[in-house]
């Protein structure tokens, strides 16, 4: 197979893009689509303070890694987890990025917040991953909000937003369908930062070529706790539907931008639940109490019964 | 160095018709090591581990291996599957 571009022999096969290029013409591509996917929904300029939440695999890794050399002003997030096996590995990888690239790194210990996640786990008895993902992104919106940072930026994909998509849909959850897309507005008050995603238009495949053809050295085991997760097999059908139909993942999640958002934004606006701050914490919630402060209490409840 | 994995997808010959010309793979995330029997290309390859194409990556020493590039005897194969799992 010969690059499209320049006719050298190719590195990487896109049939999504009916297409196929070198190292070199493949990392502009990547290049074009990051800096189209955040010209396209105005995700930040060179003037934003950027924190960029890193868990130490491929794709925040390669977001990080462009963005940097796109000048933009980016400090690294990352969430110590405390799963045995993993949260170590996941943690020394980020550290090694951050020292070998020159890259400014927070790190927030979930143990010292009083949520390691085994002990999540253990409290919670139902699969860990949802609170886990609600714990990650209470403290990437908090560390962003106590440091003054004015946009978060995580690595989510293609694969990722379309998988999400999917579940969303086959719930039919108009709130989560209402504000899904690369970049989630910040509150008024501000005390909810803008989330952006600026690999929304690349599939995981592409940035870890990516990643690989820049020599970035990513942690790629899976989570202990992450078997059997619904998301892995979303993922599954829509590689099946891509394989079939290449294009069609980009596609649909486009097309569900363009025209099927508005709808479930504007239902959400007349029926969606009003936000207030935590009276733990302070942070935006729904209910009285956010979730995070309820997993806390739950796990200091736990603890004070065993003593 | 072990067997190939069993997948519902497998396809080609079973593991231990090793008669013919054989390449090493190195399967990751797992770091499995494990000799087969030698796939002509790079998409064989995937097919008989049970793989899509836009799911792996499959390298040579350093260089990436599109899908039509031709596998030779005696090889030493990195498939690394991309697909995160949380």
């Amino acid at each position: 197979m010969k690059c499209t571009r320049c006719k050298a022999t190719a590195a990487v096969a896109l049939p999504s893009r009916n297409s196929g290029f070198c190292e070199s013409c493949f990392l502009d591509f990547f290049t074009g689509q990051v800096e189209k996917g955040i010209r396209r929904h105005q995700l930040f300029s060179h003037e934003d303070r950027i924190l960029v939440a890193l868990s130490g695999g491929k794709d925040s890794l390669a977001l990080m890694f462009e963005l940097k050399r796109l000048g933009y002003n980016v400090t690294a997030l990352h969430i110590d987890l405390a799963i045995p096996r993993s949260s170590e590995d996941a943690r020394a990888v980020v550290e090694a990025f951050c020292a070998k690239h020159d890259l400014k790194l927070i790190v927030k210990e979930m143990a010292a917040e009083g949520l390691p996640i085994p002990m999540v786990k253990a409290r919670l008895k139902r699969p860990i991953c949802s609170a886990c993902g609600k714990i990650k992104r209470h403290y990437f919106n908090r560390v962003a909000h106590e440091e003054g940072f004015t946009v978060l930026a995580t690595g989510h994909n293609l694969d990722d937003e379309v998988a999400r998509l999917f579940s969303n849909t086959l719930r039919w959850d108009t709130a989560y369908l209402s504000d899904q897309g690369p970049a989630l507005a910040a509150a008024q008050d501000h005390s909810f930062i803008r989330k952006v995603k600026p690999l929304w238009r690349l599939s995981e495949f592409e940035t870890a070529n990516y990643a690989f053809l820049r020599g970035i050295d990513w942690h790629f085991a899976p989570c202990p706790y992450s078997r059997g997760a619904s998301f892995t097999f979303h993922k599954h059908i829509w590689a099946a539907i891509e394989e079939k139909m290449p294009g069609r993942k980009l596609d649909f999640y486009q097309n569900f931008l363009e025209r099927g958002r508005p709808v479930f934004a504007a239902a959400e606006e007349h029926n969606g639940n009003q936000l207030r701050p935590c009276d733990q914490c302070g942070m935006p919630t729904s209910q009285p109490t956010c979730g995070v402060c309820r997993i806390r209490a739950a796990i200091a409840d736990e603890a004070k019964t065993k003593t | 160095m072990s067997t190939p994995p069993s997948s519902s997808r497998t396809h080609g010959p079973a593991p231990d018709e090793t008669a013919g010309p054989v390449i090493t793979v190195l399967l990751q995330p797992e770091n499995k090591e494990f000799a087969m029997p030698r796939a002509k290309t790079a998409r064989q390859l995937l097919e008989r581990l049970g793989l899509r194409p836009g799911t792996a990556l499959v390298i040579r020493e350093e260089t990436l291996l599109t899908p039509d590039r031709r596998i030779y005897a005696d090889e030493r194969i990195t498939v690394r599957v991309v697909t995160s799992r949380g």
